[in-house]
């Protein structure tokens, strides 16, 4: 008789999960759905909306990432105005935005995954968390809460609020940058890059112990698709679209962001409130593809900054083609802290950083804008229509999380079958199965656009629908 | 130089919002509530807390939260204050408001609403933080004061009216679960986080303000609406109690 087995909810993600793992007669893993079980709406309710109001009402879809809603949701209205960004505005913009990467992937890495990494998959899991880890490792957990903080402090100086801040307006962004403010920022520039430098080499130095994770937490060949630059370096607010696929092949580059939906189709599966992005030309569910730091590391030629373009040496010597291993998000993750750093430092010490021209004033001269950028979590799409009051009359977004989903849920399949024997959870299997979640440090609320709790349910069910093990975290 | 420092010190604590330069969301969001009565109707007063004590001419003071103790504050690798001059101690002089929640959430945002009335006051060494949820890195600005005050909403399930309370830093035994630091955490897992990574845990309270409604939007119910004005005279309340208790720490380490 088949069996099922539900994980509910899914703990230490943003948003509520529940997994449901399908047992054959032979009593092995059989099939897995990553269920997200929230729903909240902004595509419906933002409609009749003044345009304007967008960047502002989309960025309260998250409180871990607005800024990239923000930074997308203008740059669609910088569209509808039909305005060029003034240059300052634009680095500003770039700026803010480095510091929402730093924050994000510095909570992924040190507060949420860093206790499963160096307190073991296996470790109690009552001091598997932020705690036990600042007990055992005290230092590297300062050294998390001060990256964040940095991150924090940047978006807070740049635009007066560490959430939802109000400074991104269509048209550029509200207010000049100081000398001052730069200077301070520029002052934490070493000992952040101190830090994501030795987290990088922590990490690096206990890769071998996680041998068999690397082997099963979503190791499959995909595609991956990101932003670039027009020369093929990393990229995380502009840019065009390329996709690779699992041997590094280009399968499509130099892409517009404004044909997404040429490329990027749709789909919907009753069991969840997450819709499935595929890659249009090889069809659902063929088109399989991921986003993220390690779609973005496996499409780029190079960073473009020295210290990430080192790493990225290292890290590409893991594989001949692409990485494969979800599980090296964490890699990428932590590489890509050393580029925004550096990236930061290089826009802030460009002269006209302190420009007062930091916004373009116009009315609606556009009927439809669409707003890309690589949000910590991936590639994030707003795109707007509006009509001859500038009232929104339709939106659609396509947020990180959802880009992975397809596969999130064949990476916890994969897990499962090689963790979960019989129609028992121990605790290692349930801890594993979430990880290769965490591994994509999905944001359920932004994704289904749902507010809710960071929990976990799994559940093991036969084919009959009858349920034979459950845990709650 | 450890993080404490740093944040007022070769930065001139600029670290902290200043909610007086950057004032900003629901701009004297009291005014909002104009058309609600204002004064102690919500809920219970806050002399029946178990936090306040009754004194013998009939006035009140403000029981020990069981982590007092330590005024200032030193943390792990700072020096005493004679040696690190003005800043460390300046910071540690300092009383921390942080008022959380989500403002689209209608009574989740009182805390918010709170902050912001708090800040707009100017009290000198009051430093005010208003955030959407209570994160990791806020054991920097906590480790960096003298005492907290953490300001909430809280389900009319739990709370009859607004309390006052003392926080205490959860214990090791207390379960991490779905609420515990993640992407959020609680007061009592903030004061551990603080604890275990910089080795103090000012004395905190947290002020709970009772909530009816969290459903999608951003106007207050009546409860709420007439607890927040209140939830502000507490927080001042404590503010001025702790300032004299400061004064009074003060004299007594100088007649020593």
């Amino acid at each position: 008789m088949s069996k099922t087995i539900v994980i509910d909810p899914v703990t230490r993600i943003e948003g509520h999960s529940k997994i449901t793992l399908y047992l054959n007669d032979a009593g092995e893993v059989d099939d897995a759905r990553f269920h997200v079980t929230q729903f909240r709406g902004f595509e419906k309710f933002t409609e009749g909306r003044p345009f304007y109001e967008m960047p502002a009402i989309t960025a309260r879809i998250c409180g871990i990432c607005p800024i990239s809603h923000l930074l997308a949701s203008a740059k669609a209205c910088d569209e509808l105005l039909a305005v060029r960004v003034p240059p300052a505005a634009e680095r500003l913009r770039r700026v803010l935005h480095m510091g929402q990467t730093i924050q994000s992937h510095a909570l992924s890495f040190f507060h949420l995954s860093a206790p499963d990494i160096l307190l073991g998959m296996d470790a109690d899991p009552a001091q598997r968390h932020i705690l036990g880890l600042a007990k055992a490792h005290p230092d590297i957990a300062r050294d998390g809460v001060w990256l964040r903080m940095l991150g924090q402090q940047i978006i807070e100086w740049l635009s007066g609020k560490r959430v939802h801040p109000a400074w991104v307006v269509p048209g550029g962004v509200g207010s000049p940058l100081t000398a001052e403010v730069r200077d301070r920022i520029l002052e934490m520039i070493p000992r952040g890059l101190d830090i994501a430098q030795r987290a990088l080499d922590l990490f690096t130095g206990v890769l071998d112990t996680f041998q068999k994770e690397i082997d099963t937490f979503a190791n499959f060949p995909s595609l991956f698709l990101s932003l670039v630059t027009k020369n093929g370096e990393l990229e995380l607010y502009d840019g065009v679209f390329r996709v690779v696929d699992a041997d590094r092949k280009i399968v499509a580059d130099q892409v517009d962001t404004n044909a997404y939906a040429e490329y990027i189709g749709e789909a919907v599966e009753p069991w969840s409130y997450l819709k499935m992005p595929y890659y249009r030309p090889n069809g659902y569910p063929h088109g399989l593809y991921r986003v993220g730091p390690l779609a973005r590391l496996n499409n780029v030629d190079r960073c473009g900054t020295p210290l990430a373009d080192a790493a990225l040496v290292e890290f590409r010597k893991m594989a001949e083609g692409a990485v494969l291993s979800s599980f090296h998000f964490h890699y990428a993750r932590l590489i890509e802290i050393l580029f925004a750093l550096e990236r930061t430092r290089e826009l802030l010490n460009d002269p006209d950083i302190l420009s007062t021209r930091v916004r373009a004033v116009a009315e609606p001269n556009s009927y439809e804008g669409i707003g890309v950028a690589e949000a910590p979590r991936g590639t994030l799409i707003h795109h707007y229509r509006i009509d001859d009051e500038g009232l929104i009359t339709w939106a659609n977004l396509i947020i990180a999380t959802g880009h992975n989903n397809m596969a999130m849920n064949r990476g916890i399949l994969q897990a499962a079958k090689e963790f979960v024997h019989g129609d028992r959870i121990t605790e290692g299997a349930l801890n594993r199965v979430e990880a290769v979640i965490r591994c994509y440090d999905p944001c359920l609320s932004c994704s289904t656009h749902a507010l809710g709790q960071m929990a976990l349910h799994l559940e093991l069910k036969d084919r009959e629908g009858n349920v034979l093990d459950e845990r709650m975290r | 130089m450890n993080e404490c420092a740093e944040r007022t010190g070769s930065l001139g604590s600029p670290l902290i919002l200043r909610l007086r330069h950057v004032y900003g969301g629901r701009a004297g969001c009291l005014d909002d509530l104009a058309a609600y009565p204002k004064g102690g109707s919500a809920g219970a007063s806050p002399s029946s807390s178990a936090f306040w004590e009754r004194t013998s001419s009939g006035g009140r003071r403000f029981a020990e939260p069981p982590n007092a103790g330590a005024h200032p504050p030193r943390p792990v690798g700072v020096p005493a204050e004679s040696s690190v001059g003005p800043s460390l101690a300046k910071a540690a002089s300092r009383i921390l408001v942080i008022g959380w929640g989500n403002e689209l959430r209608r009574d989740d945002g009182a805390g918010r609403c709170v902050a912001r009335e708090v800040a707009a006051r100017e009290w000198p060494d009051v430093e005010v933080l208003d955030v959407h949820q209570l994160t990791p890195e806020l054991a920097l600005s906590i480790c960096a004061s003298r005492s907290v005050i953490f300001v909430d909403a809280c389900p009319v399930t739990e709370c009859a009216g607004l309390s006052v309370q003392p926080v205490d830093p959860v214990g090791e035994e207390a379960p991490f679960g779905v609420s515990s630091i993640g992407h959020t955490g609680s007061p009592g897992a903030l004061l551990r986080l603080t604890k275990a990574l910089y080795g103090v845990a000012p004395p905190a309270w947290l002020v709970a303000i009772p909530a009816e409604s969290f459903d999608a939007g951003d106007h207050f119910s009546s409860t709420t609406a007439a607890a927040v004005p209140e939830a502000v005279r507490e927080v001042e309340h404590l503010v001025r109690t702790m300032e004299e208790r400061f004064d009074e720490d003060s004299r007594c380490k100088a007649v020593e």
